[in-house]
């Protein structure tokens, strides 16, 4: 059935090519390119209102009704916006102490987010903490590399995710960070952690060569970089072999712009962070010809 | 009827021909596309931005902000000079790990008859912000810690407390009460407690976090140890009760360095 359901998707786009058959050939080389906007966070920690007016850093800065409009913005000057989280939304400010996930989780559904990745301090409240607050969530939370299925969380978080905008499929997986260690036992349960340079050679390859996508991001939850062999952004970079975006957190790193490594295949890799607690957006333009 | 046969072979090849140069055109079209440029930028959410905030986005926030302006901004007490954590010892370090001792102490004289706390350890991690100078509100002590982490009291042999101790050494020092020692190539060097040397035989209990107790932030050597008692207080209300108390009583908090924790090389 599937099959067959491919076959005639797949006559329905020869026919739109027919169709161009009576324009001439050379359109499809001068072809417009293809322009996708990614626009992303990550360790937001709940930090609704700006930075108050007599903090000693980042005083007035960030706020979830000024990204609300910068987003808003950006959506009016580029038709294809993806926007995306890495994680750490809970635990910061008394919002998330009183409230629990629920405004953060209405308002990034407001602003339209695509998807986020789930961060360590996602557990802060134990797996019943986090899996109360799914519901307030418009948007799905991709991991690939927690084994939830021993848990309460069993089905409500997704491996990858197939975004299709204008003509471009993009596919996007999830690492999350080492639990052990980091965050309380108790508070994690059952959650088994898989290798995430394992898990991210895995679902590349599968987005890649099964679902032919035209790009591929990683919402990462591992960190930058560290000074001995911690996995990390860096390292996933540099082994990785079709990954084009690495969407950092966890480490808090302020990068002034992406990183670019070279990876497997020769190619470079992008890789970003955005510091923390909502004060600067990451904004990456792609364009893609055939 | 021949005829007939010949057209609908025609057909069929025709058909055929057709399905080849839909299959060409769509291979162009399916080719892969690749990223051919790339631009970025990492922008920040500041009054550079010039865009209005979002209406409908702030009207949402309000409600909410409204319940908790009354909640927190109640002022405890004042501090005279602002609290800064460092290492190996620091006037905010202290402060919090005597607090949680002296607090655990009394806890215990009422629930827990039997158990004196003799220690008591805070790390610095968990201590996420300064103790401000002037009036200390409730919001601070959610920015000091923002965990829901309880306390608990821990049963400790003096040989266990001093593997606790070389751990505390290794990291450079963290927030401690009711104890002195010296750091040297990563070793606790003349661990005193409670005035008198460590004795290896002896029974400390220790009040510390949970998250702590259950070998967060790398302390294998908490995880290890059996015999809990949960006071059932969270970490948070221990320091904002224990600071209300002082603003009645008009004592205003002083943190300071008294070389619990030293460089003993």
């Amino acid at each position: 059935m599937q099959n067959r359901r491919e076959f005639l998707r797949l006559l329905g786009a020869g026919t739109v090519g027919a169709v161009a058959l009576t324009t001439p050939l050379s359109g499809f080389a001068t072809h417009k390119p293809e322009h996708i906007t990614i626009l992303h966070t990550n360790d937001f920690h709940s930090h609704i209102d700006p930075f108050a007016k007599d903090a000693p850093l980042n005083a007035n800065e960030g706020g979830m009704a000024r990204r609300a409009a910068f987003i808003a913005k950006t959506r009016s000057e580029s038709e294809h916006v993806l926007l995306f989280d890495a994680g750490d939304i809970f635990q910061g400010t008394p919002y998330f102490n009183y409230f629990k996930a629920k405004l953060d989780f209405e308002l990034m559904t407001m602003m339209g987010y695509d998807a986020a990745t789930i961060g360590n301090h996602e557990f802060d409240n134990g797996l019943e903490g986090l899996e109360s607050q799914l519901r307030f969530a418009g948007f799905p939370f991709i991991n690939s590399n927690y084994d939830f299925s021993d848990t309460i969380l069993a089905g409500k978080t997704i491996p990858y995710k197939i975004f299709r905008r204008g003509g471009v499929k993009i596919g996007v997986y999830g690492l999350g960070v080492e639990l052990q260690g980091l965050v309380d036992s108790r508070n994690y349960g059952n959650t088994r952690y898989n290798d995430p340079l394992l898990t991210a050679l895995k679902m590349e390859k599968l987005l890649k060569e099964e679902h032919h996508t035209d790009m591929i991001i990683c919402l990462s939850h591992l960190g930058y970089s560290y000074k001995d062999k911690t996995i990390s952004d860096k390292l996933i970079a540099a082994e990785s072999y079709h990954t084009d975006l690495i969407i950092g957190g966890h480490t808090h790193t302020f990068l002034k712009k992406p990183d670019l490594i070279r990876n497997k295949s020769g190619k470079e890799v992008i890789v970003n962070q955005v510091g923390f607690g909502g004060l600067i957006v990451g904004k990456i333009d792609f364009y893609l010809s055939r | 009827m021949h005829f007939l046969k010949k057209i609908k072979k025609i057909q069929s090849i025709s058909r055929f021909a057709v399905i080849i140069s839909l299959l060409t055109l769509l291979n162009i079209a399916c080719r892969s596309l690749t990223v051919t440029k790339v631009e970025s930028s990492n922008i920040r959410m500041d009054s550079t931005l010039r865009v209005v905030p979002d209406a409908k986005i702030e009207s949402v926030i309000a409600p909410y902000r409204l319940i908790l302006m009354h909640e927190i901004k109640e002022v405890l007490c004042s501090s005279k000079a602002p609290l800064y954590s460092g290492r190996p010892e620091s006037p905010l370090s202290n402060f919090c790990a005597d607090l949680v001792r002296n607090e655990s102490d009394s806890v215990c004289l009422k629930q827990f008859p039997s158990i004196h706390i003799s220690i008591a350890m805070v790390n610095r991690g968990g201590l996420r912000v300064p103790i401000p100078k002037g009036e200390v509100k409730v919001l601070d002590m959610f920015e000091l810690m923002p965990f829901e982490n309880e306390v608990v009291f821990l049963r400790m042999s003096g040989t266990e407390l001093r593997r606790f101790i070389d751990h505390m050494a290794a990291r450079g020092g963290e927030g401690v009460s009711g104890m002195n020692f010296g750091i040297n190539e990563n070793k606790g060097i003349n661990p005193v407690i409670e005035g008198k040397p460590l004795d290896d035989s002896k029974i400390y209990w220790l009040a510390t976090s949970d998250y702590l107790a259950n070998g967060g932030d790398g302390n294998v050597v908490l995880k290890e140890i059996t015999e809990r008692v949960s006071s059932g207080i969270k970490l948070r209300n221990m320091f904002i009760d224990h600071l209300r108390k002082l603003g009645h009583q008009g004592i205003l908090i002083e943190g300071k360095k008294d070389g619990r924790i030293y460089d003993a090389k």
